[in-house]
């Protein structure tokens, strides 16, 4: 089953869905991945480059045959351009300092007509009879790929046959809903549970976990749908970071693996924001229904967007200048129409907050603000509850639009909250005594929540079994001494040790992960910005 | 194997589930029955901390029962089902009954507000009683007194020891003057819900 699973979404991949298998596939055989494109027009042909274990640089280019064979006049009309730059540009990219030849390969999912065969061949000989070999093309085609996906599948057979569901049901899914990150992380946590027998297990486990990610997602990606994309792989990454932490695994074992998801995410970041940036309107499908609901999902867009901007912060400005000002520009014209839909909009709201603070832009604390005033007054009010981390914009929203039915199921918040405390402590280290003081009375009305893991090696994880549901009352009078105490004091004894290492991970594990928020989680974040900016 | 209907079968499950929940509320008489559950997704237990240091651990505790039904008797009249389904919620709404009341009573005997003097009740039990409780205040200035539970003996002998206790003038007077110190401290309370330096 599995392999007709791979065999079929191999076949349908467009080349973006089938590039990301393909990089974990050369990390699995040894090689360094040092780049992934995101298909534009500036790569030169190489959506691909890697390192070999013999230190060769490898540049790929990665077509899709749509199911059928390369016919020669597609090949020579469309791709034979590319393939003259795939060949002839050299490799420009920072890790790899010395223009070294490359060595270049053309990449599909499908088969060659003979007459390509043949052009390709006359091509390499040409090269080699002009005594310069380094100018040839080599070809991986749908049965090596197919291949070297398979051999990945030993570590994917699912343990059980629930999973084997739910990996058909996200093959399946149309892709244009949000990831069901429950289902997601099952499927996940299941496959990194396993204890490996040696390095080399180990290594497979991690790279046939992508391929599991690939197959999960790939309805998602087909459709553009890039939010589910983002989130699935940060996911994906906390699972391995879970996993290499629980076998105290060394860092060349994952590190590659870990880069090629940050690129994976980045590449859809950014593909997120160029979407933003040309649409017309943020209506998607169903406009009457969606009039109700676009500026909910709006405001979390706004969170993965300034992410992104937050991602930019350590790189060369002149290089990502444009994409910040993309970015503010969506967010001046956007925050304040932001709508909250339960407490798992929150760390939109923080991002929007961070993203402004690290940039310079007005009014910082907009958002920090609005998340006070709004938790107040949802949570204060009796006959609406509101919906806790734990739930999704789609099921918190079926909640704000009268599914009663959802009562039953789902984790309701009355005069308690996950997130007043820490936006609370952002605020005092902002120094909006005068804020916090004229709304004292009703913030101590509300109890501060959050859970306990009973280590913290499983914040990694979506759901935890072992840890404590944690309520606290607020003082009374509570001191601004006390909150400016509290609000400098960071512990980061509550995040696992290669979590904290990943700095560029650790805002987008909030947007993702909601749930596993905590005043420590947050100051850290905000002390790492702050020293990030100095 | 015959043909299934998932969809339908699925809806009538989460039928009888809403049923159970309902007739558990209904079996229940607690007052957790009407605004106190909560689904949390994750945890073995749930701590409270408190202001002055002091904290609670509650464990999360398993409880469930079961039933069968003879296929015969349910071929015959399926609501048969129901009958069966409420007998079961009755024995949960017990359950959840004994955990509700061993668990205040936890926190009662952690937090030092037992009373453990021997003997039949008093109406000065009854004014002590209220002397260890926080009490809030509606708008309009009338308390928000706390239900009493208890079981169907203490329930009888009690019964008279209430009628004295709002019969006597004495003991009136002492309740007014207890709930006009209660109404203070909560208007204290309410003013220290402020932010200081």
């Amino acid at each position: 089953m599995i392999e007709r699973i791979i065999e079929n979404w191999l076949i349908n991949s467009a080349e973006k869905t089938f590039q990301i298998p393909f990089c974990y596939i050369l990390a699995n055989e040894g090689y360094t991945v040092v780049h992934l494109t995101r298909h534009c027009g500036m790569e030169h042909g190489k959506d691909v480059i890697a390192i070999s274990p013999f230190g060769e640089i490898c540049a790929y280019q990665l077509k899709n045959s749509k199911g059928g064979k390369i016919k020669l006049k597609h090949y020579q009309e469309e791709l034979l351009p590319q393939i003259m730059q795939l060949v002839h540009t050299p490799v420009s990219h920072p890790s790899v300092p010395f223009p070294n030849d490359h060595i270049s390969y053309f990449v599909t999912n499908g088969e060659l007509e003979e007459e390509v065969f043949r052009e390709i061949d006359s091509f390499n000989k040409n090269w080699a009879l002009k005594g310069q070999p380094q100018y040839q093309v080599r070809t991986i085609l749908k049965g090596e790929l197919l291949q070297k996906a398979l051999a990945l599948k030993s570590d994917l057979v699912p343990s059980e046959v629930k999973d084997y569901k739910l990996l058909i049901d996200f093959h399946l899914n149309d892709g244009n809903g949000i990831l069901e990150k429950n289902k997601f992380s099952k499927l996940l946590e299941d496959h990194f549970s396993r204890v490996p027998a040696g390095e080399t297990e180990a290594k497979r486990t991690i790279s046939s976990g992508a391929l599991l990610c690939s197959l999960a997602t790939a309805s998602y990606t087909n459709r553009n749908n890039y939010v589910p994309v983002i989130e699935a792989w940060t996911i994906y990454t906390s699972y391995l970071l879970w996993y290499a932490e629980s076998n105290d695994l060394s860092a060349p074992m994952y590190k590659n693996e870990v880069s090629i998801a940050e690129e994976i995410i980045r590449n859809a970041l950014e593909s997120l924001l160029d979407e933003l940036s040309e649409r017309e309107n943020y209506l998607e499908g169903s406009a009457p229904e969606d009039a109700f609901v676009f500026e909910f999902r709006l405001t979390w867009l706004i969170g993965f967007v300034c992410y992104l901007g937050l991602y930019y912060k350590e790189e060369d400005l002149a290089v990502v200048n444009q994409r910040v000002e993309s970015i503010k520009k969506f967010v001046e014209g956007n925050a304040r129409t932001m709508k909250v839909w339960g407490e798992s909009a929150m760390p939109c709201l923080l991002m929007e907050y961070w993203f402004r603070k690290t940039f310079g832009l007005d009014q910082r604390c907009f958002s920090l603000k609005k998340g006070v005033d709004t938790l107040i007054v949802t949570l204060l009010r009796k006959e609406f509850p509101f919906a806790s981390p734990y739930e999704d914009i789609d099921t918190s929203l079926a909640n704000i639009f009268g599914d009663n039915s959802l009562r039953e199921e789902i984790y309701l918040l009355k005069h308690q909250s996950y997130y007043l405390r820490p936006l609370i402590l952002l605020l005092v280290r902002e120094g909006e005594r005068e804020f916090l003081q004229s709304r004292w009375k009703d913030i101590s009305k509300i109890f501060f929540k959050h859970f306990k893991p009973s280590e913290p090696i499983n914040v990694y994880r979506w759901r935890i079994e072992q840890g404590e549901d944690v309520t606290t009352t607020v003082n009374t009078p509570e001191s601004w001494q006390n909150l400016s105490i509290e609000s400098e004091t960071i512990h980061t004894r509550t995040i696992p040790k290669l979590l904290l290492e990943k700095q560029w991970l650790l805002p987008l594990f909030l947007l993702v992960f909601p749930h596993r928020v905590s005043k420590e989680f947050i100051l850290v974040i905000d002390e790492l910005l702050n020293n990030a900016r100095q | 194997m015959l043909p299934d209907l998932p969809k339908t079968k699925g809806l009538l499950r989460k039928n009888f589930n809403v049923f159970v929940k309902q007739r558990v509320r209904h079996h229940g008489q607690l007052p957790v029955a009407e605004e106190g559950y909560q689904v949390i997704h994750e945890g073995e237990g749930m701590l409270i901390n408190y202001q002055d240091n002091k904290s609670y651990y509650s464990p999360l505790t398993r409880i469930g029962t079961g039933s069968s039904v003879e296929i015969d008797k349910l071929l015959k009249d399926p609501n048969v089902f129901f009958t069966e389904l409420d007998k079961m919620a009755k024995q949960i709404a017990e359950q959840e009954g004994k955990m509700f009341f061993e668990t205040i009573s936890d926190v009662a005997e952690k937090f030092n507000q037992t009373s453990t003097r021997k003997g039949d009740p008093t109406p000065a039990d009854i004014l002590s009683m209220y002397e260890k409780l926080s009490i809030t205040f509606n708008h309009d200035g009338t308390p928000n007194l706390q239900t009493i539970f208890c079981g169907t003996e203490m329930f009888e002998k009690l019964q008279p020891v209430m009628e004295e206790f709002t019969r006597s003038t004495e003991y009136q007077h002492r309740f007014q003057q207890l709930i006009d110190q209660k109404k203070q401290e909560w208007i204290d309370r309410e003013n220290n819900r402020k932010l200081v330096d």
